[in-house]
């Protein structure tokens, strides 16, 4: 998943993209509205993180700018001031949650993953697939009840995968939003983690949970089952 | 109509015109009387002294006895029952005798008037008297006569005029008079009256402006007032301006202090909970030392909010707008649902059109916004909102169907807006914030039990 930050404060901005990176996410970032702007149009963002105080423009401007250009990636403000004004103002120009400085990272991560999976169309933090469970809140995926050892990449891929269950999802996008932006686009590295997934979901290749769309790319074809 | 009381200017003015027009109207008839009763008196004295004059021209001395003929040429004095008459006295040193009178004398009673008052020589002396029933005027003139002899000889012409004519002539003066003079008076005070109003117009006007400024229906006096009024009306809308500028001026300064101080604070706070997050390779004294710091950043960074809340905040001023709740309420709730998505809340709200918080928008946001983010956080599904109100009152209710609070935790969580700095770590600042904007502006906050089963938040204000 690919993250955008944006916050002027150069030693904040470090910590949040170390912090996050620490969790397997892939970080973009802004140091102030105009460049933010820029790249949440032309990039490909899964979540972006904007501070309301930028310079240059706004960050409830940016919001509204990126809104109106189609922008659909979940966003979580930050606020200094925390006064209910700017945080309105923010959710009403797009926004989707709020965090008031200073924040725990613990908050900030839960909150950031929540965000994914309620964009992703997912209620519950636990997903049931038959005897797939996928934890997202702990990142952890269980076969059977067995908990399976899937390195960062190989859960991010099928997270994405998860999320965008509705349509077939190419290699290229997956390597945007799980790769850094300067990463080499040649490689078939996503074809072995798609291979290693399908190996450790369905050891008995009876299952078949992602399935490749010729020409289009890859599809997590299981059905979620409600839980209770 | 309205009752006249002395505390208004209308009032004052319309006490001092009802007092003043009587009596200038008094004075005026009073004076008016009195000159024409002089000139009527001055007029009868003229008239009788002429007849006087024409008695002495018909008078001719005799030897020692003063002639005056029957038939006088004024008729007045040869009628019976005419309201004038004349006597010619010869006056010797003791006694006074009537030696003539006129015709119109005969039916007079002359007897009762004795010899007149004695005068000296060249006398003149106009009076009244009564002879029987009727008040006559007389004009008794006193001279003396030379006969061809040398001899001087004594006389006191004496004319008599009823006074009837003259009291009816000034009785029907005064009527005519008092008639006028009531007329004009009345006429003064409903003009006064008309004056009164237009005068005091645009001090009404600038009273209709001023309390629609008071109750937040408008932003500044925007009347055409007289040049009279214009400094003072200038003056004010400078002090509203100036008291919204100021209040814009504070936000954004500590809008910047928030950003300045929360920045540093966000940093601490991130480091120790990266060094939190690696807590395996801390000694337990590191990591001691870590919980510590960063309990008192959490600490500061209460404060620091508590107190920038607090610092913001507005009052019952005398020209706060008045802010519909409604919108404000719609576009809170709104934010809140996209917040809480998962929760699917069912929010009803039931707000009068007219309901208004008369102070600052940000205060209105802050009460609205802490105490619905908590109705969120807390409630399990429903949320009720009844906001009533008019333009002196307004009284809301937020309740929820969360788990509620025990009456220690009611009584805390108000009674914490009065030292944010004893809030234990992790503690949320909302509550305090409202309670203390609710007591800023003179309301009531009470927390009760929902009937949804959770808390009921009530808070009401009295504008009057």
């Amino acid at each position: 998943m690919k993250l955008l930050i944006v916050e002027d404060e150069q030693k904040l901005r470090s910590q949040l993209s170390q912090a996050l990176e620490q969790q397997a996410y892939k970080i973009e970032q802004a140091k102030d509205g105009e460049e933010a702007l820029y790249m949440g149009l032309e990039y490909p963002i899964d979540l972006a993180i904007v501070d309301l105080g930028l310079p240059k423009i706004n960050g409830v401007e940016v919001i509204k700018r990126w809104r109106k250009a189609g922008i659909v990636f979940p966003i979580l403000i930050l606020t200094a001031r925390g006064n209910w004004q700017d945080k309105v103002e923010g959710l009403d120009a797009g926004a989707d949650d709020y965090l008031v400085k200073p924040f725990h990272l613990e908050e900030l991560f839960a909150r950031v993953k929540a965000l994914i999976r309620r964009f992703g169309g997912h209620a519950s933090s636990e997903l049931i697939f038959g005897n797939i469970t996928i934890d997202l809140s702990a990142k952890q995926v269980a076969l059977s009840g067995q908990s399976l050892e899937l390195t960062a990449y190989e859960y991010n891929t099928l997270e994405y995968l998860i999320h965008h269950s509705d349509k077939p999802v190419s290699k290229k996008e997956l390597t945007e939003h799980l790769y850094d932006q300067d990463y080499d686009r040649d490689s078939n590295v996503i074809e072995v983690f798609i291979g290693r997934l399908r190996k450790k979901l369905d050891p008995s290749g009876e299952l078949n949970p992602i399935k490749t769309v010729r020409g289009q790319g890859y599809r997590f074809e299981l059905t979620k089952e409600t839980k209770g | 109509m309205s009752i006249i009381s002395i505390n208004s200017i209308r009032g004052r003015l319309i006490v001092a015109s009802l007092i003043l027009l009587p009596l200038v109207c008094g004075v005026l008839a009073w004076s008016l009387d009195k000159a024409y009763s002089i000139s009527l008196l001055q007029s009868q004295q003229r008239q009788m002294l002429l007849q006087t004059y024409a008695l002495m021209a018909a008078a001719e001395i005799e030897g020692t006895t003063l002639w005056l003929p029957e038939q006088m040429t004024d008729d007045q004095l040869n009628q019976l029952s005419s309201d004038t008459f004349a006597i010619v006295v010869s006056e010797s040193s003791n006694t006074s005798n009537v030696i003539w009178q006129s015709l119109s004398a005969s039916d007079k009673l002359i007897d009762s008037i004795g010899n007149g008052k004695p005068l000296p020589t060249g006398q003149l002396n106009f009076s009244t008297m009564s002879i029987g029933l009727e008040k006559y005027f007389i004009l008794q003139y006193a001279v003396e006569w030379e006969t061809d002899l040398g001899q001087v000889l004594p006389f006191q012409f004496m004319v008599f005029e009823n006074r009837a004519a003259s009291d009816q002539q000034l009785f029907e003066y005064r009527s005519v008079l008092w008639w006028w003079l009531g007329g004009i008076a009345l006429s003064l005070v409903l003009l006064q009256l008309v004056i009164l109003r237009w005068g005091l117009h645009p001090i009404e006007g600038l009273i209709d402006d001023l309390s629609a400024v008071q109750q937040g229906k408008a932003d500044s006096l925007s009347g055409r007032y007289p040049n009279e009024l214009t400094v003072m009306t200038g003056s004010i809308n400078q002090l509203i301006q100036h008291e919204s500028k100021q209040r814009e001026r504070y936000r954004h300064t500590l809008a910047d202090l928030a950003h300045s101080i929360k920045n540093p604070v966000a940093i601490i706070a991130s480091v120790l909970d990266g060094a939190k997050i690696n807590a395996k390779q801390q000694s337990q004294s590191e990591q001691v030392w870590i919980n510590d710091i960063a309990e008192q950043n959490e600490r500061i960074n209460q404060i620091v909010s508590y107190q920038l809340n607090r610092a913001v905040g507005g009052s019952a001023a005398p020209f706060n707008k008045a802010i519909l709740i409604k919108p404000v309420c719609e576009k809170i709730v709104s934010a809140l649902k996209k917040v809480y998505s998962d929760k699917s809340m069912q929010v009803t709200l039931t707000i009068e059109e007219e309901a208004s918080f008369r102070g600052d928008n940000g205060d209105l946001m802050e009460l609205l916004g802490n105490l619905l983010d908590n109705a969120f956080k807390y409630g399990r599904q429903n949320i009720n909102i009844i906001v009533k109100g008019s333009a002196t009152d307004l009284d809301f209710s937020i309740e929820d169907n969360g788990p509620g609070m025990s009456d220690n935790e009611k009584l805390q969580l108000v009674q914490r807006g009065e030292r944010a700095d004893t809030a234990l770590p992790g503690q949320g600042i909302g509550l305090a914030v409202v309670n203390d904007i609710v007591v800023n502006y003179g309301g009531q906050l009470l927390l009760d039990n929902s009937s949804l089963g959770g808390l009921k938040v009530s808070i009401s204000f009295n504008w009057r």
